[in-house]
C-alpha cells in the first residue's frame, strides 16, 4: 500500500509538470488568450 | 504589505505552488514558473466553465465554443488591449463570447442581409491586423524585433486561415460567429478599443483585500 505522504508527492508533481508544460506553451504566445495577463515569472521578467 | 484576492487563479496558483515545493523540494527554484503555468491553466478553465455556464440555457452552446476557439487563437498571437483585474476580464469576455453566440443565432437572417457590409468590416480588420499585431503588454519586452514580426506575420495568417474556415462552410449562423468573433477581437488591437478598456478600469472599482504578510 502507497503511503499517503508518497502519494501527495506524486501527485504535487504530476501539477508542476503540467503548469511547466503549460508555461512552455504559453511562451510562443503574445499574450494571455483573453484579456487577463498574469505576471511574468521572475526568471523571465530578468530575462 | 501584500495583497491578497481571494478565489482569483493568482492566489490558488500562489498557495497550489508552495504546496508542490512543500512536497518536490527540487522545484523550488522552478516556483515562480510553476506558479505561471497553473494560473493559466486556471483562467483558461474558469473561461470555459462561464462559457458552459452562459451558453447552455439559451441553447448556443456550440456557437460560444466556436467564439472562444477563435478569439483565442488571433489572440494567442496578435495580442490586444487588457484589463487590470481577473474578474473583469473574466466578465467581459464572458459577455463578448455569449453576445456573439447570441446574436450570430437568433439575428441570422438580419446578418444574412447584410452580409456584404460584414465582408467590409472584415477587410478593415484584416488591414488593422497587419498594421497593429502585436499588442503587447506584460510580455512587450519578452519578443525581438524579429519574433514580432514573425507575430504579426502569424496573427495574420491566422485571421485569413478563420475568414476562410467561415468561408467554407458558407453563410452559416458558425460562420457568422467565426466572423465576428475576429471583428470583436481585433477591435481589441486599436486605440478605440485600448480606450474603450481603459475607460471600463476606471469605472469598476478595484476591490481589493489587503492584509499585512511577510
Amino acid at each position: 500500500m502507497i503511503r499517503v505522504s508518497v502519494m501527495k508527492k506524486i501527485v504535487t508533481r504530476m501539477i508542476a509538470i503540467i503548469s511547466l508544460k503549460a508555461k512552455s506553451f504559453s511562451s510562443v504566445a503574445s499574450c494571455f488568450w483573453f484579456a487577463y495577463e498574469p505576471d511574468l515569472p521572475e526568471e523571465d521578467e530578468k530575462e | 504589505m501584500r495583497t491578497i484576492n481571494f478565489l482569483q487563479p493568482n492566489t490558488i496558483a500562489q498557495i497550489t505552488a508552495e504546496k508542490i515545493i512543500h512536497y518536490n523540494s527540487d522545484l523550488r527554484t522552478r516556483k515562480d514558473e510553476i506558479r505561471y503555468g497553473l494560473e493559466w491553466i486556471l483562467s483558461g478553465v474558469n473561461q470555459l466553465l462561464v462559457v458552459l455556464i452562459l451558453t447552455i440555457p439559451f441553447g448556443v452552446f456550440k456557437e460560444g465554443i466556436i467564439a472562444l476557439l477563435t478569439g483565442a487563437i488571433l489572440r494567442m498571437f496578435s495580442g490586444g488591449a487588457h484589463l487590470k483585474g481577473y474578474f473583469r476580464c473574466l466578465l467581459l469576455s464572458s459577455i463578448q463570447i455569449f453576445t456573439i453566440s447570441f446574436i450570430s443565432k437568433h439575428f441570422y437572417e438580419v446578418i444574412s442581409q447584410n452580409v456584404n457590409l460584414m465582408h467590409l468590416f472584415l477587410g478593415i480588420s484584416l488591414t488593422i491586423v497587419c498594421f497593429k499585431a502585436p499588442i503587447l503588454n506584460k510580455k512587450s519586452n519578452s519578443f525581438s524585433r524579429r519574433q514580432r514580426h514573425q507575430l504579426k506575420g502569424i496573427s495574420i495568417a491566422m485571421f485569413i486561415c478563420l475568414l476562410m474556415v467561415g468561408v467554407i462552410w458558407g453563410s452559416t449562423v458558425e460562420t457568422f460567429v467565426i466572423w465576428f468573433s475576429l471583428l470583436v477581437q481585433t477591435l481589441t488591437l486599436t486605440s478605440f478599443g485600448k480606450n474603450l478598456f481603459a475607460f471600463i478600469d476606471k469605472i469598476i472599482p478595484d476591490r481589493q483585500a489587503t492584509i499585512t504578510g511577510k
